[in-house]
């Protein structure tokens, strides 16, 4: 193989790679915590048990049994039949916002099952009401615990957001391709967009430790 | 003069014998008298050439083809070609006629012949019939969302003579006409005749926007160098399906709609 690499024709478009990198960031970050408002609902449902907890398991397991790329395509155009139509960046959001509930609901539900009931039995006799419980008690413990699980759904969601290119949202892998179909530089390309994923997600990884160690005690190694 | 000296001379005209003959074209004689017209077909280019159910090659040239051989009461024979094989295949007389989009260039017409046109290629715009659009210009506006599809020729287009459009990039065609068909976008720039496949599934009625200042391709039937007596039955043939409606039929029978840049047709030619 004769193939000279040419990394010069790709830094003129390093600015438009960094601003897909924002896109992308943006995506993850907004589906993650949305995710963990709808998975902490849900989770708290399916640990109480009852009608609730079912519905939150018919939920769970489809939205975890089926392809993310699904999920979206049904979102994005599926939906628009029914009169439905999102902008590509909202629906791709709703879409992994969705996926990341089913998943996180999953890994928060372990936390909750892993609180000793003696700490509960502590609230109690401390004449805590249920919120008091929650944010005492509960969800110190919730966090420190699944910590390195959450840390691990992030990344992968940050991975993730690369099937927003298909939607015709502009983001990292979006812009990638774009790239791609002028230059034909395609190994400098992707060799350029995956070193841009490893950096970006090493700085999450360490940033989510240290926050993990610090507001829940969590016993994470930083690197 | 030995026996082998014969027997060289012999095994000499045995090879002569052997070897491949290079064809020649077939005159229109030759080819009414064979009965039988030899037609370059690119089965991988539909609507023009593709596959059936039953395997057989279907689409606008084979349609085309056929009232060509029925019109000189000759039987059509297809040989499959891909797009680099046109050319060749004519100046080595293993067609008679070519088709497959095979536009003229000076290029090719230094070694080949070519008919009339009978199709054309240009970058014009699909809108809904309903939308307010009514020139290529109108689409010029920053409120105006583009669908094109990623890689494409038609995004230099868009790049030099609608910079104020919203562009979005889709990763192939059956996705660009969703988007475009459920709304999200107002426009597909793009030679659009080929979306008609895409586009008859939907229900909503489209227009075609032209641009007067649009390259033209011309797609011809291309045709052996020098062969006029077939090149003059070809062209008489073509203007008779190009006036009595057979071509233009077709064309939105394979198509899904009309040529969006018609051929001006002339007795004169």
């Amino acid at each position: 193989m004769h193939y000279v690499l040419h990394y010069g024709q790709i830094t003129p478009y390093l600015p438009y790679l960094m601003g897909g990198m924002l896109i992308s960031l943006a995506l993850s970050i907004l589906s993650f915590t949305g995710g963990m408002v709808i998975g902490l609902f849900f989770a708290m449902l399916r640990h109480e048990g009852g009608i609730p907890a079912r519905l939150v398991r018919c939920y769970v397991a489809f939205f975890t049994n089926t392809p993310q790329l699904v999920q979206i395509y049904v979102i994005y155009f599926g939906l628009p039949d029914f009169g439905i139509l999102f902008s590509p960046f909202s629906a791709v959001l709703i879409g992994m916002t969705l996926n990341a509930a089913g998943y996180l609901t999953e890994i928060l539900r372990g936390g909750l099952i892993s609180v000793h009931q003696p700490e509960l039995d502590a609230a109690e006799t401390l004449n805590m009401n249920r919120l008091q419980t929650l944010r005492h008690v509960i969800l110190p413990h919730l966090f420190r615990v699944t910590m390195p699980a959450l840390t691990n759904q992030y990344i992968l969601m940050t991975l993730g957001t690369s099937m927003a290119a298909i939607f015709g949202v502009e983001e990292l892998t979006g812009r990638a391709f774009n790239i791609n179909s002028t230059t034909f530089r395609s190994i400098e390309i992707f060799t350029t967009v995956a070193g841009l994923y490893v950096v970006v997600t090493f700085i999450a990884t360490i940033l989510l430790a240290l926050f993990g160690r610090w507001a829940f005690r969590a016993r994470v190694p930083v690197v | 003069m030995g026996a082998f000296t014969w027997i060289g001379r012999l095994a000499g005209l045995a090879c002569l014998l052997a070897a491949p003959v290079a064809a020649e074209a077939h005159s229109l004689d030759q080819i009414v008298s064979a009965k039988t017209l030899v037609v370059g077909i690119n089965p991988n280019l539909p609507p023009l050439g593709s596959f059936d159910a039953q395997n057989k090659i279907q689409g606008f040239d084979v349609d085309i083809a056929n009232k060509l051989g029925a019109m000189l009461g000759v039987t059509v024979q297809f040989v499959q070609v891909n797009s680099a094989d046109r050319v060749p295949y004519l100046v080595t007389g293993k067609a008679d006629l070519m088709m497959g989009a095979l536009t003229r260039t000076p290029a090719r017409a230094q070694v080949i012949d070519f008919s009339l046109p009978i199709q054309t290629e240009a970058i014009s715009a699909l809108v809904k019939d309903a939308s307010s659009y009514k020139t290529m210009e109108d689409l010029n506006s920053s409120s105006v969302k583009l669908a094109e599809v990623r890689g494409t020729t038609p995004l230099d287009y868009v790049k030099q003579n609608l910079p104020n459009a919203q562009v979005t990039l889709y990763d192939n065609y059956p996705d660009a006409v969703r988007a475009f068909e459920q709304g999200r976008d107002n426009a597909i720039v793009d030679v659009v005749d080929y979306l008609g496949a895409y586009t008859k599934q939907y229900p909503a009625k489209t227009r075609v926007l032209t641009d007067k200042n649009a390259e033209v391709d011309y797609d011809c039937i291309g045709l052996a160098f020098g062969n006029a007596t077939l090149k003059s039955w070809l062209n008489v043939a073509i203007y008779e399906i190009e006036t009595d409606g057979f071509l233009n039929d077709t064309y939105k029978k394979w198509f899904g709609m009309a040529p969006a840049y018609p051929i001006p047709v002339s007795p004169y030619f």
